[in-house]
């Protein structure tokens, strides 16, 4: 059974995620937040601004240390959502197989508000090509600094592409590990782990930003 | 009952999955006390409940599945496998 996009992100509308008197939101085994994407926008950016001007090192270390966000927001709220007992109430019956579970999660990210993101061709335990029509990232650089002279600037992104990849071939999300530092470590720092590349980015001209996770 | 106790992402074990001795039925629901908000949708493939008691926890698990997560407020964080444990067994308790 392949999994219905529409379906789940009209089945993920209707989850109660409201916040509790402690001000989280817990959902997916998880505390999910609302939060202003500009805010870590400005942040990232900032940070990324700063290491251009420091020179090429600096922006090695910025570019790897955004992505790296990417890794551990993917590890830990993929990989949560894909545990949990939303996941299989919302989409267990069209999971059939690994490949499945990829669309099951971008099927996922669509509802988060993250921007359109598509599926553009997975190859098993090899590759995932990814493109999104309005990353919030993208969006956000063009509304605050207008066309991107720095090149891509979708790190979370291409974070997220790289530990989809990692949490379902590198690793086995589908036996439901537990989220353990020693895994995260095992998936993203070992040997054979995927890496994310975003290719070309709206921020940077391009009609959609489109993200490419291989080993 | 088995009772898994998790790290949650903000580094607490507030995180409680147990296995019920049997599946959820809906009655079971309903002798969880101090609920206040309760929520089940059978619109879904699976119908998935959440049942919120404010100042303890909440309890969410899927309608003739055994397995429950519990996640517990902060406030009452040394006490979350007992909270999780005492709602467990009002929850299967046989109807008088």
């Amino acid at each position: 059974m392949a999994v219905d996009q529409e379906a789940v992100v009209s089945a993920l509308g209707t989850l109660p995620l409201t916040g509790n008197e402690e001000g989280l939101i817990p959902a997916f085994g998880l505390y999910l937040t609302r939060h202003y994407a500009a805010y870590y926008n400005d942040a990232s950016y900032a940070y990324l601004h700063a290491a251009h001007a420091q020179g090429d090192e600096a922006v090695k270390t910025a570019r790897s240390a955004l992505i790296e966000a990417g890794h551990i927001c993917a590890f830990n709220t993929f990989g949560g959502i894909m545990v949990s007992q939303e996941w299989e109430a919302v989409l267990g019956p069209m999971l059939d197989s690994r490949d499945d579970w990829v669309h099951g999660i971008v099927a996922v990210i669509n509802a988060l508000g993250w921007g359109k993101w598509r599926v553009d061709s997975l190859t098993a335990n090899e590759e995932l090509r990814v493109s999104i029509a309005n990353t919030y990232e993208s969006t956000g650089y063009l509304a605050s600094h207008g066309q991107s002279e720095v090149g891509c600037v979708c790190f979370l992104a291409a974070g997220g592409v790289a530990g989809i990849m990692n949490l379902l071939y590198h690793g086995d999300i589908m036996s439901k590990p537990a989220l353990s530092q020693a895994y995260y470590d095992e998936l993203f720092r070992g040997t054979g782990a995927f890496v994310g590349e975003e290719t070309a980015c709206r921020a940077a001209g391009a009609e959609r930003c489109e993200l490419i996770a291989r080993r | 009952m088995e009772v898994l106790v998790q790290k949650d992402c903000l580094g607490g074990e507030r995180k409680i999955e147990v296995r019920l001795p049997r599946a959820v039925e809906l009655p079971d629901l309903d002798r969880v006390e101090g609920c206040e908000q309760r929520t089940v949708l059978h619109s879904l493939p699976r119908p998935f409940f959440r049942l919120d008691v404010p100042g303890s926890f909440s309890l969410s698990g899927i309608i003739g599945e055994p397995r429950v997560r519990f996640t517990v407020r902060l406030a009452v964080r040394e006490r979350a496998v007992e909270l999780a444990l005492a709602a467990c067994e009002r929850m299967m308790e046989p109807d008088p």
